[in-house]
């Protein structure tokens, strides 16, 4: 517990230190429903749940870039199921079933092919949209009745399956065979081999698991508009990445946690919704977050680095495999 | 790391705080079509009885409006016997869309119709076309370009003074319009936007203009962050149906409909339903089955050596909970 308040302590802080300048500058934002704002965004867009699936793909070197077209053909698939009259408990399962099987996809493309995660999943980025789209370009699926709406309305559906999905990630990482598997491999996947994990298994394992998050911020936020569309997710994928690793989460794999998620996605949202509030233009929320961004990833680099160059006989062998794995090593 | 994260992150904040031109902000506006449209063209392709074959790219195949019109130029040009490609991308990025026109330019059509995601990178599309003669025509967004035969588009601008207006009547000219745009320089969406902004300005609004980049997730996140930070908004206005609809129920959920109306634009399903329950104000009714058809003759008829107006406004009707039935 403790050395979990200590990973996020640095993030918290930049967090409170955030709403502080907020407060400061914009009196109209100091009361709940600036802050509830910020955490109805978080959830009910969806966003929160990805990164939680983001998180254990970052942390065993999984990235994963189909997470937005997963949205929307998650969103597109459990649309037809409910305006088809489907029983909207049944159409949320098959909903997550889809995104499960778009994870399960990657991961067999990834571990077949051995071709690097970023090449793969953008390939799975377009197709699963282009599946999305015929299925569901041009076709009305909206209102999909209440019960299904308090998922995705207000503040309570939303965080109680944000809660679930932190839980879940959390539950894996902390308190399992896997997640101890998922740190050792992204941290380096060859010892891990080595050392009998079954790698291979494990990477099919944590798309799955980032399938069904994105499936599952997808059914959040078709419940919250109340209707589904093909045209979602675009570029979310990026939005997901930045909100791990703001957090503190590595890019590089091995390192992280999904507590430091929930500060990442926070920053996140709290810089776009800050700025709203001081009245500066959205597209500073670009600029702020992409600084951010590369900041976060700089100093994780550096500090690797610097840790590495500490340890006796350690080369940087691991981190050129890294960037290799990812097609941009030489 | 948490140290220099937090300084940073501290540091790019106060840094915008200090540096950023605040809002509203001039929208860049990409010249707008003249409405003075009756302007006729002669164009020089050569009359020929060899089969036509019309290439079309619209904006993306996974946008509700754009799909209709497509199908409807679709379906127009097997009606006229002609053959049509649709080479639209499945995604909305202007790239994407150069990369798949200057593709099927090298398969020589006999004329190319474009609805523009961006309608500023077709320079080098257009001179290849020209050489080739090959005409190029552009639907629902103009190309500033004099090579273009023809356009056919929703008169946006006209539309956006609209819903301007009736913003204005509905709220007596008080408070405080959200008037989002598309992505910045989008042609349509900075018309729409500029045409709402000018008419509550003229009626002594407060105009917080802002882009949503096309998506609803961001729509609804500056909506609702407006909505906690500004206490006398009265009105939002979001340029696309799928943004529209989803605002309108996150500002349902809030409970700020009697407070907040919202308007929007395309007159999908969804904001029907949305008008219809009251949730949503008011929306712009685009004839966009009838663009799709009328930019595939008007592509026929200039291959047929004929002419035709090269520009076209429709104008926009405006939908609300008393027609709103009439267009489901």
């Amino acid at each position: 517990m403790q050395r979990q308040l200590r990973e996020i302590a640095g993030p918290l802080l930049g967090l409170v230190l955030i709403w502080v300048v907020i407060w400061a500058l914009a009196p109209i934002a100091r009361d709940w429903e600036a802050i509830d704002n910020v955490l109805e965004n978080s959830t009910g867009s969806g966003l929160f749940i990805m990164c939680c699936g983001m998180t254990i793909a970052l942390i065993g070197n999984c990235l994963d870039l189909s997470v937005g077209s997963i949205y929307a053909l998650v969103s597109v698939v459990v649309g037809q199921l409910l305006v088809a009259h489907m029983f909207w408990p049944l159409a949320v399962v098959i909903g997550l079933g889809a995104g499960a099987l778009c994870g399960i996809t990657n991961g067999v493309i990834v571990v077949k092919t051995g071709i690097p995660t970023l090449i793969a999943t953008l390939g799975t980025q377009l197709a699963f949209r282009g599946v999305a789209d015929m299925w569901g370009a041009g076709v009305d699926m909206e209102q999909f009745g209440k019960n299904f709406d308090w998922l995705g309305s207000g503040l309570p559906g939303p965080l109680l399956l944000s809660a679930i999905a932190f839980l879940t990630i959390w539950f894996i990482l902390s308190k399992t065979r896997l997640g101890f598997q998922v740190y050792a491999q992204g941290g380096n996947a060859e010892v891990a081999r080595l050392a009998g994990i079954p790698v291979k298994r494990n990477i099919v394992l944590i798309y799955m698991i980032c399938g069904i998050m994105a499936a599952l911020g997808a059914i959040v936020y078709t419940a919250r508009v109340d209707f589904a569309y093909v045209d979602r997710g675009q570029g979310m994928e990026m939005w997901a990445i930045a909100g791990v690793v703001i957090g503190g989460t590595s890019m590089f794999g091995g390192v992280g946690g999904v507590s430091r998620t929930i500060i990442g996605v926070l920053i996140y949202e709290s810089i776009f919704a800050g700025l709203i509030y001081l009245h500066y233009d959205a597209f500073w929320q670009l600029v702020a977050t992409g600084a951010v961004l590369i900041v976060a990833v700089w100093v994780d680099h550096t500090q690797r680095r610097a840790s590495a160059s500490r340890r006796p006989g350690v080369t940087s062998a691991k981190k050129r495999s890294l960037w290799n794995r990812v097609g941009i090593g030489s | 790391m948490k140290r220099a994260l937090l300084l940073v992150t501290a540091v790019v904040l106060a840094g915008c705080s200090s540096s950023a031109t605040p809002s509203p902000v001039a929208p860049t506006v990409a010249p707008t079509v003249a409405p003075t449209v009756a302007t006729t063209v002669a164009p020089t392709v050569a009359t020929t009885a060899a089969p036509i074959t019309i290439a079309y790219s619209g904006y993306s195949t996974s946008n509700t409006y754009w799909n209709i019109l497509g199908k409807a130029a679709a379906a127009e040009a097997t009606a006229k016997g002609v053959t049509f490609v649709d080479v639209t991308a499945t995604v909305n990025d202007s790239a994407t869309q150069l990369a798949a026109v200057n593709s099927e330019l090298t398969q020589k059509p006999s004329a190319i119709i474009i609805g523009s995601v961006d309608n500023r990178v077709w320079g080098d599309t257009i001179t290849k076309a020209q050489a080739a003669n090959i005409p190029i025509l552009a639907v629902d967004t103009g190309i500033d370009n004099p090579y273009i035969s023809a356009l056919i588009q929703t008169d946006n601008e006209g539309a956006g003074n609209l819903i301007g207006d009736l913003i204005c009547k509905n709220t007596g000219g008080k408070g405080t319009v959200l008037v989002l745009g598309g992505t910045v320089g989008a042609q349509s969406g900075d018309a729409r936007k500029k045409g709402v902004e000018d008419k509550i300005k003229a009626c002594g609004m407060t105009d917080d203009g802002q882009y949503g980049n096309w998506d609803s997730v961001t729509d609804v996140s500056i909506a609702t962050a407006a909505i906690a930070s500004v206490p006398d908004l009265v009105a939002i206005f979001v340029p696309h149906s799928d943004g529209a609809a989803a605002v309108a129920k996150a500002v349902a959920d809030k409970g700020k409909t009697a407070k907040i109306g919202v308007y929007g634009f395309d007159g999908s399903a969804a904001e029907l339903t949305a008008i219809l329950a009251g949730t949503e104000t008011a929306s712009i009714h685009q004839d966009n089955v009838s663009m799709g058809k009328t930019i595939v003759d008007d592509a026929i008829t200039i291959l047929q050596g004929g002419t035709v107006q090269k520009t076209v406004l429709i104008p926009g009707i405006v939908i609300d909970k008393t027609n709103a039935a009439t267009f489901q």
